[in-house]
């Protein structure tokens, strides 16, 4: 059994690690919540990636790719947020209104981008941000999220595709812009 | 081919991209907080899983959880001695205190019950 000043020692350790992490890691934490959800979810996802690093902070020290495991709980934590409020998934699906083609100028051009990756399916749009957003290698966000390579190739075909025809039924070309 | 529409597009969407609102001052102490009632729930549901692993009741579960989490309490709010006069170190004052809340050895009685948490 682990004595006293062990435990101590452990617990302030465990502590001083866990806001370790924060600082080093919180700002792209941030970045990929703020592309998997909506603007007043951030903050919430945010605060359960880091709870789940919490949970699991002891299994951190081992990993090779901390970067990897924290890509993977932005993940979850942003799924087990539409999992819990199947409202919010289905708003997003079907009340939000498409934009007229060529009214890109109501928006601005970064708004755009984002409902479109907004919309896209949750499995797509998680490759979709690892890899274009975050620019992992698709090798990368394989391991992120624990799929086969074959499958995040096929999810981010289906997920460029989307997004672009997306895009283009707002009038907007990306090749041009 | 397909390496180059991928640039073009990496580029496109780097070209237009805005950073999120930066995390708010507070966000640090609201994570801790978070942390600290994470603890004193999961506190609970260990001791709720030891319970249903000796097959009771719900009813039973719950009231024999609630008895072993207050055992928990009490040792993890019983306070450590008084520092003395000779050990007033203040990282030892924190560690002490830190203590109550983190001494692994109170957790023993749920952690043969406790599931990996998936993350």
């Amino acid at each position: 059994m682990m004595s006293k000043t062990e435990a101590v020692v452990s617990a302030d350790d465990r502590l001083s690690t866990f806001q370790s992490i924060y600082e080093e890691h919180g700002g792209y934490v941030r970045k990929t919540v703020y592309w998997l959800v909506h603007d007043d979810a951030v903050d919430d996802v945010v605060q359960d990636v880091f709870i789940r690093v919490w949970r699991n902070i002891d299994r951190f020290r081992n990993e090779s790719s901390l970067r990897t495991w924290m890509y993977r709980i932005c993940v979850n934590a942003a799924h087990e947020h539409f999992r819990r409020s199947p409202r919010v998934a289905e708003e997003t699906k079907i009340h939000e209104p498409e934009l007229p083609a060529h009214d890109e100028d109501a928006l601005s051009m970064h708004e755009v981008i984002r409902k479109a990756i907004l919309r896209l399916p949750a499995k797509q749009k998680s490759v979709f941000v690892l890899f274009y957003k975050q620019e992992l290698s698709l090798e990368e966000v394989a391991e992120s999220l624990g799929i086969p390579l074959g499958t995040a190739k096929s999810r981010l075909f289906n997920a460029r595709n989307a997004f672009i025809e997306h895009l283009k039924r707002n009038g907007v070309d990306y090749e041009k812009q | 081919m397909r390496n180059n529409d991928d640039a073009k597009l990496r580029s496109f969407l780097a070209r237009h991209d805005m950073p999120p609102a930066p995390a708010s001052r507070g966000e640090w102490n609201r994570i801790l907080d978070a942390v600290e009632n994470e603890e004193s729930r999961s506190l609970f549901a260990r001791a709720l899983a030891f319970a249903k692993g000796r097959r009771m009741t719900f009813v039973a579960a719950t009231a024999v959880a609630a008895l072993l989490l207050a055992v928990v309490n009490q040792n993890l709010t019983s306070q450590p001695e008084a520092p003395t006069a000779s050990s007033d170190d203040m990282t030892e004052l924190y560690l002490a205190d830190a203590s109550q809340y983190f001494d692994e050895s109170a957790e023993a009685p749920g952690d043969a019950y406790l599931e990996l948490i998936d993350i």
